[in-house]
């Protein structure tokens, strides 16, 4: 019994490490997963665009702190009908970041009637400053309530409740 | 089983049925149940030290609701989690009073706080569904130490020591 005991723990901890490792070296790995649950949001309201690029170019390129902020964050979504406002929202830098992380979990689409839906989801911001151990992490939960107007999707509010607030 | 064969094993039915086994159990015991977590920061000191290493256990709260004094691990990503202990239930009011925390109108004994500070706090009435969490570590500026309400579902679990 112990020997299956510290079976189990060692390979946990060899699957959890290994595992920690492969991510840590891949930050594009994150950044798909992101652009992922984007594009899903995306083809959920019928919007078109290219935004994978712009994700990706986001990510691995100095993005803003302030802008990050969980509080805009709807805004952004919101801007990601259009990529380039997306990217312009993105990079209007208050203060310039190795690396920011946008992450969206933990999403459900309900569909309230005919013409009527709500998608909820968890956003979160982790931003390193680039010449501080500054470090700014934000998470809220977003409400998006969608309006179908003649035959399309539209976004017709967003809610942000704070994390801890 | 000697050390040779424990390092290089005869690959047999039974030992891959075996390895297997392990496997499943381990891909749902630290994916499910018990969570392995990095501490990367200082606002549960003396607590919970910084680097240090812990296992959640999600089940706390399958069968009872959470309850004051508790230290929680509530997700902010998938990657990320705060470690917060509670310190007021929906329905609650919390005031911090130069350093001192009041529930309900009530100073609050805190024996795990072993800094003191100088908070101070407006009266805030926790909404339903929410907790009130913070850190054990006080001395901190109070601008640097995340608190405040949390929804219940964002709870993962608790610390399993």
């Amino acid at each position: 019994m112990v020997k299956w005991l510290l079976a189990v723990l060692m390979l946990g901890v060899i699957v959890w490490a290994g595992w920690f490792l492969y991510q840590n070296s891949r930050p594009e790995a994150q950044v798909l997963k992101q652009v992922q649950a984007l594009e899903g949001l995306l083809n959920f309201t019928g919007t078109e665009g290219n935004i994978q690029e712009v994700v990706r170019m986001e990510m691995l390129s100095n993005v803003p702190a302030p802008e990050c902020k969980v509080d805009n964050i709807h805004a952004l979504i919101n801007s990601t009908y259009n990529p380039t406002s997306f990217a312009s929202a993105v990079l209007r830098c208050g203060k310039m970041c190795d690396f920011v992380k946008v992450r969206f979990s933990h999403i459900e689409i309900s569909i309230n009637s005919s013409d009527s839906a709500t998608v909820t989801l968890e956003a979160s911001v982790d931003a390193k400053a680039q010449q501080s151990s500054e470090r700014l992490m934000d998470s809220a939960d977003l409400t998006l309530n969608y309006l179908k107007i003649n035959g399309n999707w539209k976004l017709s509010q967003v809610s942000a409740d704070q994390m801890l607030k | 089983m000697g050390c040779k064969g424990f390092f290089c094993p005869k690959i047999t039915k039974k030992y891959c049925l075996r390895v297997a086994i392990v496997a499943i159990i381990a891909y749902i015991v630290f994916g499910f149940l018990c969570n392995p977590f990095i501490i990367d920061g200082e606002s549960m000191m003396p607590t919970y030290p910084k680097h240090g290493c812990m296992l959640s256990w999600n089940g706390a709260y399958w069968f009872k609701p959470p309850a004051i004094g508790d230290v929680i691990i509530a997700r902010f990503n998938s990657r990320i989690a705060y470690l917060k202990r509670i310190v007021a239930l929906p329905g609650d009011t919390v005031q911090w009073i130069d350093g001192t925390l009041y529930r309900n109108g009530e100073p609050m004994n805190e024996p795990y706080v072993k800094y003191s500070s100088n908070w101070n706090s407006e009266l805030i009435t926790v909404e339903p569904a929410h907790v009130y969490v913070v850190g054990d570590n006080r001395g901190m500026n109070r601008d640097e130490h995340k608190h405040g309400q949390l929804k219940i579902n964002r709870i993962i679990g608790v610390p399993l020591w």
